[in-house]
């Protein structure tokens, strides 16, 4: 099947130039199940296609000659990416620890190529740069290593060690980010309040963090993000809850959304729910300085 | 070769080039890959030098890079390169080599063989070579042109060798040869092959230098083993490229004197010489500049109308072939098709300025600070600025740019290229730098000025009111001064008004995520001394947060003045972009029924290179932020590092933190 790639445009079936058309994927009929295969496309799993050849259009052969055809999209639970941090917090703010990241689908994919075209370290640097927008303000990282970044069909996983410094203090009060990977984040959809155009994800995607603090002595929690359960339905949902347990907080966000392609009449919902989103990804997790015991 | 330099209208073909990942040589079809040659034996002998360990995770290594430059009777050389490349890593596929001329050249020939991981050998074909016009800079028409070769067989542990000879311009007789680049080197030699008494001077930029020998009578080598990379890519608020990589020069022309002293004089001359006759005014330049200055009450008026005029009505466009990337157009051209370069500008300034009895010369720069270096006396740069000689008599605050040469005289230094930046400033990127004065006999290189923190900044207040639900409205007034006020005038030209509400909205939206702009004016005075204004109105969902009881909000509301830093080892000089002063004040209307419980403690940092101040208090319903940010030098020595750290540190902390309130 000859196919638009849809990083570029979408086929307009009126339009008579075989131009349009850029890419191949090939359809196997396997035990009368049809799978979708992507042989151009390197470490690209058996059974999945890069992201580009989904949800698009263009020729297919068949017995009765070339048809209109559409290919299969992905679903937001070959689409995820989990980061798991553990992160140490002294008096000063000073922050230390590490962040494990596991990904699958498109995300995998897109380091695995990465690396054909570029070697480890380079790819471990880019890594690093693209963690930039997503690091709170004072805080950096430092890529140590992927496990089973030439294994196309294993989780890939990428470990950054994370160091800096985090938060904000008063008199009484310490300050942490209470979404440590959302709340220097950009959020799409926040800013613009009207949309003409129709809106393309690429892809659907499973978000998932737990991150952990450990807290440093003489603080205790005064309050933690608010438990959030917002849901669009059909398209997205926002989880988001706290575990307090023993000097440590472990927040935990999920955000999944499932479309791929949206009408711009759609957007009015979209925007309310990033603007939740948003609302939420900004809580901070409040520490109360212990007050200091009296002396004789 | 290349240039290892941007084009900025005034262009010194560097000879020896850095090689991005490599370069060598030519052009014309017929050169190339049709005479099938062997491998010559001394590219598999450098071929077989072990990659050594130094070389880290570089893309690519040079094995060996060599110059040859024969010079004859009459000054003109052409030049020969031999190189070979061990490839690396996947990225370092694209290296290449590749050859610049332009039409007072001629490339004679340029090889290209391949040492597969096979062991297989290649010889690149007529195919492989391409040539790519000059068209990075939309403004400008170029006859420079590049050739490159794309290696066949270039695979992670291939070896690419390559050949060049070129007959180079005959109006240039130094050489710059490059001996940093983006990937380490493991031997690289230059050689001046010069005819019988003729004499030579050398010098060098970021490197002890190297004592030639004399393989033949004036035949002079000089070698260069381990030369590592230099890679900023992960190095915050580094100088430019070029300021920090390695280079040598070496003159066998009129400036192949001793001294330095006397190389500089005789490298001023020499650009006075190029441009001798180029400012004559012509009849209508005359009648113009008389027009302009006629009621002039001073000298500072008769120089600003002359200065606006050429920066507002002389468009800047390129058009280099040959020697025209050295040597200006005529006054009389430039003025009557109103457009040039930075040469040309020069010299139409220097032509009205001496119908208006104002003597002033060229003064040969580079746009990026550091790149022209007192050590080492040469032509690289990229750029023509302005020397503009002031009559003992005036003393003009508002002249700001002045320095002193050493016979006394004081020369305003003014970027006629610079459509913004008024007559008496200079843009922050020159400040700090180097220019080489063209004034006959009196040539000299001169540090150009460092100004004070009161010739540039912003002024920004702003006026807000929280709801209770988190919703921050408000209005901002920015003022904006010296080469900061020229580059937001700047982006007022460039944009229309969509573009520049989006471009502001996002600039705004960095620091208040989710911003609206409800409203954007700005007040851009045609006299370019006066302060750019810029009046906006903003909403902000989400402003402030609720933690539990508490309400958190942040007082220091828009606009950020952190720099990149982080906790490395540094080694290079920090480059602090611009002196100036930045002030901010908000006042931030709270929700009835909260109090302001907690402040954030101020800020007071005094550093020799910088301070900054903050405070925020409450009174009442008001919660007021203020600071001061001045920053009184351009750049600062490595070992100052801990103290950018504690600044940078200081600033970002402050920027983040949040006053506490509580409900009454």
């Amino acid at each position: 099947m000859k196919v638009v790639d849809r990083n570029r445009a979408m086929l307009d079936e009126g339009y008579l130039s075989t131009y349009q058309l850029d890419d191949y994927i090939v359809i196997v009929e396997l035990s009368g199940k049809k799978v979708y295969l992507d042989p151009g496309e390197k470490m690209c799993p058996f059974g999945s296609i890069l992201w580009t050849h989904t949800w698009t259009a263009g020729f297919r052969l068949t017995d009765q000659g070339a048809i209109f055809a559409t290919t299969p999209g992905i679903t937001f639970k070959e689409s995820t990416v989990k980061r798991t941090a553990n992160l140490d917090i002294d008096a000063a703010g000073n922050v230390k620890g590490s962040v494990r990241f596991a990904m699958t689908g498109p995300e995998a994919l897109y380091w695995r190529q990465k690396a054909f075209m570029n070697d480890e370290e380079e790819v471990k640097r880019q890594f690093n740069e693209s963690m930039h927008p997503y690091l709170p303000e004072g805080v950096q990282a430092d890529f140590d290593h992927f496990i089973g970044l030439d294994d196309p069909g294993v989780i890939l996983v990428g470990i950054v060690n994370i160091s800096g410094n985090i938060g904000s203090a008063t008199g009484k009060h310490f300050f942490l980010p209470g979404l440590f990977f959302e709340s220097s984040a950009k959020h799409p959809f926040v800013a613009q309040e009207k949309r003409i155009t129709p809106i393309d994800v690429h892809c659907p995607k499973l978000e998932q963090d737990e991150v952990t603090y450990h807290l440093p002595l003489g603080f205790s929690i005064e309050s933690t993000p608010q438990d959030a359960n917002t849901v669009w339905p059909d398209n997205a949902m926002l989880k988001i809850h706290s575990n307090v347990k023993d000097g440590s907080v472990t927040i935990i966000r999920t955000l999944a959304y499932n479309f791929t392609l949206l009408d711009q009449k759609d957007y009015s919902n979209l925007h309310d729910f990033y603007l939740k989103v948003a609302t939420a990804d900004q809580q901070q997790l409040v520490l109360a300085r212990a007050p200091l015991a009296k002396g004789n | 070769m290349a240039s290892p330099l941007s084009s900025n209208a005034f262009r010194f073909p560097a000879r020896l080039v850095a090689f991005l990942l490599l370069a060598a040589s030519p052009s014309f079809a017929s050169w190339f890959g049709k005479d099938k040659q062997d491998l010559p034996q001394w590219g598999l002998d450098a071929a077989k030098t072990p990659t050594p360990a130094y070389v880290k995770d570089a893309a690519a290594v040079v094995l060996f890079d060599e110059y040859l430059e024969t010079v004859d009777a009459q000054g003109r050389a052409v030049e020969r390169e031999r190189e070979v490349i061990r490839i690396l890593k996947p990225q370092g596929r694209h290296t290449n080599c590749e050859v610049s001329y332009d039409v007072d050249e001629k490339v004679n020939y340029f090889r290209e063989w391949t040492i597969a991981v096979d062991q297989k050998q290649y010889q690149a074909q007529d195919t492989d070579f391409v040539d790519v016009g000059d068209t990075d800079t939309p403004v400008m028409l170029s006859t420079r042109k590049t050739r490159v070769v794309h290696p066949p067989a270039a695979d992670v542990g291939a070896i690419i060798v390559c050949e060049s000879e070129e007959l180079l311009e005959p109006y240039l007789q130094e050489t710059d040869w490059q001996i940093q680049s983006s990937i380490p080197v493991v031997f690289q030699a230059l050689e001046m092959d010069l005819p019988a008494g003729r004499a030579h001077s050398e010098a060098w930029h970021k490197f002890t230098p190297v004592k030639p020998f004399e393989v033949a009578p004036n035949h002079w080598r000089w070698e260069i083993k381990d030369m590592p990379a230099l890679d900023l890519r992960q190095v915050k608020s580094h100088p430019a490229w070029a300021a920090l990589a390695a280079r040598m020069s070496v003159q066998w022309g009129d400036a192949a004197v001793e001294g330095k002293d006397n190389q500089w004089r005789a490298i001023g001359q020499g650009t006075a010489k190029l441009e001798e006759h180029r400012p004559d005014p012509s009849p209508e330049i005359t009648a113009q500049t008389q027009s302009l200055i006629a009621g002039a009450p001073d000298f500072y008026a008769k120089l600003s109308r002359i200065t606006e005029y050429i920066q507002k009505n002389i468009r800047y466009f390129i058009v280099e072939r040959g020697i025209g990337g050295l040597q200006a157009n005529h006054a009389a051209d430039i003025f009557r098709n109103r457009y040039g370069d930075c040469k040309d500008k020069t010299t139409l300034l220097i032509s009205m300025l001496q119908v208006a009895g104002i003597r002033a010369v060229y003064m040969p720069v580079d746009s990026h600070r550091g790149v022209v270096d007192p050590e080492d006396p040469s032509i690289y740069g990229n750029h023509m600025i302005t020397a503009i000689e002031l009559p003992p008599n005036v003393q003009d605050p508002r002249l700001k740019a002045i320095v002193k040469a050493n016979d006394g005289k004081r020369y305003l230094i003014f970027d006629p290229t610079d459509e913004r930046t008024p007559v008496g400033n200079l843009p922050s990127s020159e400040q700090g730098s180097f220019g080489t004065l063209a004034a006959g006999a009196s040539s000299q290189i001169l540090a150009l000025p460092v100004l004070d923190p009161d010739a540039n900044g912003t002024e920004r207040k702003g006026v807000f009111t929280l709801s209770p639900d988190g919703v921050l409205t408000g209005s901002v007034d920015t003022s904006h001064i010296g080469p900061e006020g020229a580059d937001l005038r700047g982006f007022l030209k460039y944009t229309d008004e969509k573009e520049r509400r989006e471009a502001w909205e996002n600039h705004v939206a960095e620091t208040l995520p989710g911003v609206t702009l409800d409203a954007f004016q700005f007040t851009q005075p045609s006299a370019l001394d006066k302060p750019l204004e810029f009046h906006y109105k903003v909403t902000v969902r989400q402003y402030s947060h609720q933690a539990g009881s508490l309400l958190l909000v942040r007082p220091r509301v828009v606009g950020s003045l952190a720099l990149a830093f982080d906790d490395k080892p540094r080694i290079y000089p920090i480059d602090l972009d611009a002196t100036g002063r930045w002030r901010d004040s908000f006042d931030i209307m709270i929700p009835s029924g909260y109090v302001v419980d907690e402040t954030p403690d101020p800020v007071s940092l005094d550093l020799d290179f910088a301070s900054y101040h903050s405070t925020v208090t409450a009174k009442g319903n008001l919660l007021h932020y203020e600071r001061e940010y001045i920053v009184r030098q351009v750049v600062i020595p490595p070992d100052k590092a801990a103290s950018f750290r504690l600044l940078e540190s200081a600033i970002l902390s402050d920027e983040k933190d949040s006053a506490v309130l509580k409900k009454q």
